[in-house]
C-alpha cells in the first residue's frame, strides 16, 4: 500500500463506527485532511493519546479508499498544558474552528500552517485571547481577504475609526457603516489592538497588552468575519461564551 | 431483488450504529431462520425496552424504575458522587465492583466544534444536587480526552467554591499492558500521577 509523510496539527475529531476515528488534521505539506484511524477508541491503541486535539505531530499515512489512514505517529509537541486551563482550552478550539471552517480541504497553506503552529505557542504562553485573535486576522490576510484598515472597502473614503463591519471587509467609513446593521463599534483601544494584529509577527503580538473589555471586542469582531466569510456560525465561538466568564 | 418485507428489515436494521449494509443484510437473514417464538420475544424487547426505560430523575442513569437502584439502595453511600458523561459509563464503573458511592450523568462532554456547551449537559441539575448538603467529594470520571478533560477544569470550577473536594480519576497505563508500547503522553500522565509505595 502507498505510504507518504506529513508534519500536521490535529483540529479535532469524531467517531466512526464502534472503535475508528475521522481526523481533522492541518498539515505542512498538503493542507487540510480529513484522514481514519482504525480502532483507536480501545484503551490498548497507541494512536489515542498521540492524536488528541492541538497534537502537533510526524504522521505516516497510508492511502485508503474513502479516507487515507493514519499509519504511524509521532508527537513533536502533545499540548498536554493546554489541558489544564479552561481558557487556553476554549481559545484554541476557537483557533480549531476558525481553520476548519475557513480553509478549503486539501489545498496546500504552508503559511497557514506556520501561523498555526505560531498560534498554539502563543496560545501556550501568552495571552490566549489576543492569540486566538491574531491568528484570525492572519489567517484571513493569507486567505486573501485581508480586513481593510486604512480605506473604506466601499467607497474608498478615509477608514481611520472604529467602525468595523464585516459585510463589508473590515474598517469602513462612518457613512457606509450606517447602511451595514451589522456593523460594529470596536471603540479606540480594541480598533487600534486589530489594526496592529493584522500585521504583528506572534513575538509583537505576544507583548500586546489589552484591557478584558478590549479583547473581548477583538474576538467579537474577528468572529463575525470569519462568520460572514464562511457564511454560517462558529461553534466554538457559541460555546466560548459559555466558557470563558 | 429482496422481498419487499425483507428489504424494509434490512434498511431498518442498517440504521443502526456500527451496522452496515452487509451485516444488516446478515442480521436479518438470520431473524428469518430463528423460531417464530424467538423473534417475538425480540421484537417485543425491543418495544417494552424503549417503552420502560428512562433516565433515572435524580443520577440520569438508565433504569426501569425511578429513581433508579443505585439511587435508592441504603448501602451506597450518599456522600460521595461520580460524575460520568455516559449511562454506558457507570456500567463500566460498576464492573469494578469498588466504587460504593452514587452517580451524575451529565450526559456527553463539552465539545465547542460540535457545539455542545456547558448548558447542553445536566449540570444545572447536579448543582442543585450538591446544594442538597450531604455531598462531601465529587469524582470527576470523565473521558481522558480534551472534552472530558475541559468539562471538569469546568466542573471544578462551580463545585470548589460549594466547599465540596473534587476529585480526577488518575490517568494511568493500562493494566496488562506494555511500557514499551505506551503512547508518550499517557506516559506523561502516569509520571505525574505517581504514587509514593
Ligand atoms: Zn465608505
Ligand atoms: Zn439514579
Amino acid at each position: 500500500m502507498a505510504v507518504y509523510k506529513a508534519e500536521g496539527v490535529v483540529l479535532g475529531r469524531r467517531a466512526l463506527g464502534e472503535a475508528d476515528r475521522v481526523v481533522d488534521l492541518f498539515t505542512r505539506e498538503f493542507g487540510r485532511l480529513r484522514v481514519k484511524v482504525k480502532a483507536v477508541r480501545r484503551t490498548t491503541s497507541r494512536l489515542a493519546g498521540r492524536l488528541e486535539p492541538f497534537t502537533h505531530a510526524r504522521l505516516l499515512l497510508a492511502r485508503g479508499r474513502a479516507l487515507d489512514v493514519v499509519a504511524q505517529v509521532e508527537v513533536l509537541d502533545g499540548y498536554a498544558d493546554l489541558r489544564e486551563d479552561l481558557r487556553r482550552l476554549s481559545y484554541g478550539w476557537l483557533v480549531a474552528d476558525l481553520t476548519l471552517q475557513l480553509v478549503p480541504e486539501a489545498e496546500p497553506h504552508p503559511e497557514v500552517f506556520a501561523l498555526l503552529v505560531e498560534a498554539l505557542q502563543l496560545l501556550r504562553e501568552g495571552d490566549p485571547v489576543v492569540a486566538a485573535g491574531w491568528y484570525a486576522l492572519r489567517l484571513f490576510g493569507e486567505l486573501g481577504y485581508r480586513p481593510a484598515s486604512g480605506r473604506c472597502p466601499s467607497c474608498g473614503g478615509e477608514a481611520g475609526g472604529d467602525r468595523w463591519s464585516p459585510a463589508l471587509g473590515g474598517f469602513c467609513c462612518p457613512r457606509c457603516s450606517e447602511a451595514d446593521p451589522g456593523h460594529l463599534r470596536l471603540g479606540g483601544e480594541a480598533a487600534g489592538a486589530t489594526r496592529f494584529l493584522l500585521q504583528a509577527s506572534a513575538q509583537e503580538a505576544g507583548r500586546l497588552r489589552l484591557s478584558e473589555r478590549a479583547t473581548g471586542r477583538v474576538v467579537a469582531a474577528v468572529v463575525a468575519y470569519a462568520e460572514a466569510r464562511a457564511d454560517r456560525p462558529l461553534r466554538a465561538a457559541k460555546v466560548l461564551q459559555a466558557l470563558d466568564r | 431483488m429482496l422481498p419487499e418485507a425483507l428489504a424494509r428489515l434490512v434498511e431498518q436494521l442498517s440504521r443502526l450504529p456500527t451496522v452496515g449494509p452487509k451485516t444488516a443484510q446478515r442480521l436479518a437473514l438470520h431473524v428469518l431462520r430463528m423460531p417464530e417464538e424467538e423473534v417475538r420475544q425480540l421484537a417485543q424487547a425491543l418495544v417494552e425496552a424503549k417503552a420502560k426505560v428512562r433516565p433515572c430523575s435524580v443520577c440520569f442513569h438508565l433504569t426501569d424504575t425511578d429513581p433508579c437502584p443505585i439511587c435508592t439502595n441504603p448501602g451506597r453511600d450518599p456522600s460521595v458522587l461520580c460524575v460520568v458523561e455516559d449511562s454506558r459509563d457507570v456500567l463500566a464503573i460498576e464492573r469494578a465492583r469498588e466504587f460504593r458511592g452514587r452517580y451524575h450523568v451529565l450526559g456527553g462532554a463539552i465539545s465547542p466544534l460540535d457545539g455542545v456547551g456547558p448548558e447542553d449537559l445536566r449540570i444545572r441539575e447536579l448543582l442543585e444536587r450538591l446544594r442538597g448538603g450531604q455531598i462531601r467529594e465529587v469524582i470527576v470520571a470523565t473521558n481522558p480526552r480534551v472534552e472530558g478533560d475541559a468539562t471538569a477544569l469546568y466542573l471544578a470550577r462551580l463545585i470548589r467554591p460549594l466547599g465540596i473536594r473534587v476529585t480526577r480519576l488518575a490517568h494511568g497505563l493500562p493494566v496488562g499492558g506494555d511500557l514499551e508500547y505506551a503512547d508518550e503522553v499517557t506516559l506523561a500522565r502516569a509520571l505525574e500521577g505517581r504514587r509514593d509505595l
